[in-house]
């Protein structure tokens, strides 16, 4: 058992006290985390160090302090772990001229695999119809699914994603997401940076939360909503009695605040269990009908928006 | 294929895209058809005297360096600044083969225009005048010359945005320049590495015709070929291990 | 004390000053242009080359003139330090100074996509162009003439005539050098701008610019000593010497058109017509782009 929900046993990918300044400016401070089989999340608001974590992790960066392992190596050191790696960077690190085709077969061949399964990967990815067109008249969607192929071909262990969802339409973004459950689900490392909150929280059960450059959260969605305690739930309750329902709600230790609107009531509170244990009683005591009663805040977006409005 | 092979290969294709391979074509066209024009009225015996005056020196002055040059700040320098050097810096591939292949497509798109350059003046001197002498060992000295100036280029390239402008600043300013006021200035000189081949190579008659008109090139540099190319060697060996280290420990932005 | 409070609006609140004119705006892409070849306002990097090549054509008549001015005569045997004899070495750096100034004044607004910012304001396709080549000619100009300027100040000081007497009998120094420059913009600036106007890359712009004049000396050469005469017109690097000598009464060279025997103002003719059908093909380019 690991002692912070950051770290996980059996990792792939550690980061150790990284840190890395650029002069003057410090990205990343004193980062510790690792990454597991698995789809793990990292989010953050932009500038927070999401990227340069990514690069770090991948060895294209060195950190400034602190050490990188990748299955106990150095990537920096050892050009052989990236046989086991794979970065969709989220520039266009793509040859213009070349289409898809070729763009990841040659990635197979620099992988030490054979370029027929480009097919295999191209074909993951949907792409079939393009793959011989040239990239450089490719959309932004499907620039992004070639980069996603040609770091399938290799079969990696780890397969790390800056913003894998840009620029693709609804679609193509279900059938990314699919494929990099199934990975996940084979046992293979998945990391998503993301700004797509949605997406990531469909993806993933486990995040990272960066803020300006250091970790803000980590661990499962709800148990990160959990551990912020000093912030009280807010709760959606619908009820036919919305007046006299707030009245009683008032009187409750464990609420901080109601708010009317129409017939539903927004309440706050430190207690969101208790409050779900005592509604059935307030109701009964008031002959009021409860129609829905639902946390508004447990999710993704509700838990980045409060860990970004601290700093 | 190997990956070094593939490396080759898709480099060569990056740094001679159509527009690149046309122009620098046309560019390197420019001493056969002078030598074409000069061949027209000039005698038999004196087109030897001018195919050293006029194209090979078009080619050692401008097809040459600017051909390396443009090719060899393109090979590592554009793919950093367009982000996917970091494409081949996630394979396992070592950092020594990524810049040895990179060197060695530069060397050969260079030399095939650089090469073809002379080559084809050099093609025309003996069809009209019936000088066969200078055709292989101008081509060897290019080839000499060429690894040494792809090397350097290729370093630049990496290490700065502007190689192409101080490579012609050193083409202006030294090779044009210093190297021919200041006798121990040739010794630095990338260009005449290959001429000092070329020289030893040459017939002894033909050599003397040849030097008479680029003699002030040479300054005190001795002719010698094993000597020309084991420079471009040791050249083209430090740059490949200097920018592999750099590789490893710089960044990639 | 007045009751009461005031909220004030901190929102968006358009222009309602008085808005500057055509000249205004033309002077702010000419001081754009400066600061973009000279590096100012940006990373030291970026100051390197430029200054690097003035000081090359700089530092040398400055240690000369400094020299003179303490041991009080100037060097007569220094032949390099002759007024003609200098735009020899200024007139090559000047060829990669012109390199890299085109270079950085037309295509980066191409490269990023900034040109149609450009065009979005009013400004017309001509208006652009003139200002571009107006910070070029103010940096190339400068670049050739002041060490001139310095030269001639330094005989001025050493002179036995006197300072003020040899500042005024000495003026034909002054436009004769002025001219000569300016040949020597006009020889090589228009053709940098053709080349920086349909380059993609600053590299590869540099590198056609200087390709294309250098190789035109020895192309020019190898014609005209087999007796094509003609081929001297093509000897793009020699023209302006040839104005300059011609106007500064000098011999410092044997350049190539007088060795076909071309008269000078042949090489005038040339300079002129390269740089007008230049213009031409930049103003037609620009044109179709915005």
């Amino acid at each position: 058992m690991t002692e912070s929900p950051a770290l996980v046993e059996h990792p792939t990918v550690e980061a150790r006290a990284v840190s890395k300044w650029f002069g003057q400016k410090v990205a990343v401070s004193d980062l510790s985390c690792s990454f597991g089989p698995g789809i793990t999340g990292l989010l953050g608001p932009n500038g927070a160090g999401k990227t340069t974590l990514l690069r770090m992790l991948t060895g294209l960066l060195g950190p400034s302090d602190g050490e990188v392992r990748i299955m106990g190596k150095d990537p920096r050191r050892s050009p052989e772990v990236y046989r086991h790696l794979a970065l969709v960077p989220e520039e266009d690190a793509v040859y213009g001229f070349q289409t898809a085709r070729e763009f990841v077969a040659y990635s197979a061949v620099l992988a030490g695999t054979d370029p027929r399964s480009a097919e295999e990967a191209i074909a993951t990815v949907r792409l079939e119809d393009s793959a011989d067109r040239p990239i450089s008249g490719y959309s932004k969607g499907m620039r992004q699914r070639a980069k996603v192929a040609a770091a399938l071909v290799g079969r990696p262990d780890l397969l790390v994603l800056d913003e894998p969802l840009n620029g693709t339409d609804p679609v193509q973004r279900a059938h990314l997401i699919d494929t990099f459950r199934t990975l996940a689900r084979e046992g293979h490392t998945v990391i998503v940076s993301s700004h797509v909150l949605a997406e990531v929280e469909r993806m993933s059960g486990r995040v990272l939360a960066m803020v300006d450059g250091k970790l803000a959260a980590a661990g499962d969605i709800a148990a990160i909503r959990r551990a912020m305690s000093h912030i009280p739930y807010r709760v959606r309750i619908e009820t036919d009695l919305p007046r006299r329902m707030a009245a009683a709600l008032v009187e409750i230790d464990s609420v901080a605040g109601v708010e009317l609107d129409g017939e539903t009531l927004h309440a706050e509170t430190t207690d969101l269990e208790g409050l779900g244990r005592s509604i059935a009683g307030v109701a009964a005591r008031l002959d009021a009908r409860v129609s829905r009663f639902e946390p508004e805040d447990e999710s993704l977006e509700s838990v980045f928006r409060y860990l970004v409005r601290r700093r | 294929m190997t990956a070094f092979r593939a490396m080759i290969r898709w480099s060569l294709r990056h740094i001679l895209g159509r527009k690149r391979l046309v122009g620098l074509g046309l560019f390197g066209l420019v001493p056969a058809v002078v030598m074409a024009v000069v061949g027209q009225t000039a005698s038999d015996a004196s087109l030897l005297k001018e195919f050293h005056a006029g194209p090979l020196l078009t080619v050692l002055f401008g097809v040459l360096p600017i051909t390396t040059l443009v090719l060899g700040a393109a090979a590592l320098g554009e793919e950093r600044r367009d982000g996917t050097l970091s494409f081949l810096l996630l394979r396992p591939t070592s950092r020594t083969s990524i810049v040895g292949a990179k060197l060695a497509s530069v060397w050969l798109g260079s030399f095939l225009i650089v090469g073809g350059s002379v080559g084809l003046a050099a093609l025309v001197l003996g069809v009209r005048s019936g000088h066969w002498t200078p055709f292989g060992p101008v081509l060897l000295a290019m080839a000499i010359s060429t690894l040494a100036y792809a090397a350097a280029a290729l370093a630049l390239g990496y290490l700065t945005g502007r190689a192409v402008l101080i490579g012609l600043a050193y083409l202006v300013i030294l090779e044009n320049g210093l190297a021919l006021a200041i006798d121990g200035m040739a010794t630095v000189s990338l260009m005449r590495i290959g001429l000092t081949a070329y020289w030893a190579l040459l017939p002894d008659r033909t050599a003397a015709v040849a030097f008479s008109e680029i003699n002030q090139l040479m300054a005190s540099l001795a002719p010698g070929a094993l000597g020309a190319a084991a420079k471009a060697l040791v050249i083209a060996g430090l740059v490949v291990a200097g920018t592999a280290w750099l590789l490893r420990h710089r960044d990639v932005a | 004390m007045t009751d009461g409070g005031v909220v004030f609006d901190l929102g968006y609140r358009p222009h309602e000053g008085p808005r500057q004119g055509r000249m205004a705006v033309a002077w702010a892409v000419i001081r754009d242009g400066l600061r973009r070849v000279l590096g100012l306002r940006r990373r030291a990097r970026r100051k390197v080359m430029p200054w690097g090549l003035i000081s090359i054509a700089l530092l040398p008549v400055l240690f000369f003139v400094a020299i003179g001015v303490v041991i009080g005569e100037l060097a007569e045997d220094a032949e390099l330090f002759g007024h003609a004899q200098y735009f020899d070495l200024t007139g090559a750096i000047a060829l990669v100074f012109i390199a890299l100034a085109g270079a950085e004044l037309l295509v980066p607004d191409r490269e990023h996509g900034t040109l149609a910012v450009y065009a979005s304001r009013p400004l017309t396709t001509t208006d652009y162009l003139g200002a571009r080549t107006a910070a070029l000619a103010i940096l190339v100009l400068g670049f050739l003439y002041i060490p001139h300027i310095v030269l001639y100040l330094g005989e001025a000081w050493v002179s036995s005539e006197g300072f003020g007497s040899y500042l005024g009998g000495h003026l034909d120094d002054l436009w004769q050098t002025a001219v000569a420059s300016l040949a020597y913009f006009a020889a090589f600036a228009p053709i940098g701008m053709v080349v920086a106007s349909v380059a993609s890359r600053p590299a590869v712009a540099a590198g056609t610019l200087i390709g294309v004049v250098t190789i035109s000396g020895p192309a020019s050469a190898g014609l005209v000593d087999s007796g094509i005469d003609l081929g001297g017109l093509l000897a793009l690097q020699h023209h302006p010497g040839v104005v300059k000598d011609w106007v500064m009464d000098a011999n410092t060279h044997r350049w190539i058109p007088e060795r076909a025997g071309m008269d000078p103002i042949v090489s005038l003719v040339v300079v002129g017509l390269v740089a007008a059908a230049s213009a031409w093909f930049v103003l037609w380019r620009y044109r179709r782009l915005t």
